[in-house]
């Protein structure tokens, strides 16, 4: 399995990103996500959705609240497919409110951990991981 | 050179979801919204619908959105 460099994404500062591809209504965009086996779920950030043309306040539903990392969050359900080298995660995500300022999407256990076993080596310099699909 | 030879073939199976080039491009435009490949830039500004639309007008369907943070930022917290 190819180990997969940590980016840099401000100096010093690496994170274990991967470039994803979300499709909303037939449009498309690109983003990021950190692999976080922290999170439960998978949640990306408003900007995500809203480059596919939908608006935060325009998700279906009523806004729900989740704790994490010692603090709460608010999130909506959003209909969508997001990719992963081509395999989909899940066609459906939650989206965290604008007021959290989510920079990627979060890759959490039951879309991405189910699917990818995940190892880490942050002993190195840079920093690499590497993913391996579940057989 | 038997470990010259082991360690060529590690950094072959290195990959890079950013090439390291642009991340060091990246890291010059702090707070930046960006639109791009794995790459290139396409695209540098203060919103996401500003460089969106640069990047669909050259062309591009499903360019990577991305807003390099700025150094010292709390980047990460759920």
């Amino acid at each position: 399995v190819p180990r997969l460099q940590a980016t840099e994404v401000s100096p010093g500062r690496f994170l274990p990103l991967l470039s994803l591809t979300l499709t909303i209504d037939q449009v498309e965009v690109g983003g990021f996500g950190v692999v976080d086996s922290g999170a439960d779920m998978t949640m990306l950030p408003d900007t995500a959705v809203e480059a596919c043309g939908l608006d935060y306040d325009d998700i279906p539903g009523t806004a729900q609240v989740g704790e994490g990392a010692g603090s709460q969050f608010e999130f909506k359900l959003c209909d969508g497919s997001l990719k992963y080298d081509g395999k989909e995660l899940c066609q459906q995500f939650a989206v965290a409110a604008p007021k959290h300022h989510l920079r990627w999407a979060l890759l959490g256990r039951k879309e991405f951990f189910t699917k990818y076993v995940v190892r880490f080596a942050w002993h190195r310099t840079p920093p690499d991981f590497n993913v391996d699909p579940v057989k | 050179m038997a470990m010259a030879g082991r360690t060529t073939e590690l950094e072959d199976r290195l990959e890079f979801e950013i090439d390291p080039a642009l991340q060091k491009e990246l890291l010059r435009h702090p707070g930046k919204w960006v639109t791009m490949t794995r790459h290139e830039v396409i695209a540098i500004g203060d919103t996401p619908q500003e460089v969106l639309t640069k990047a669909r007008a050259e062309g591009h369907r499903s360019p990577i959105l991305y807003q390099v943070p700025t150094p010292g930022e709390d980047v990460y917290f759920f």
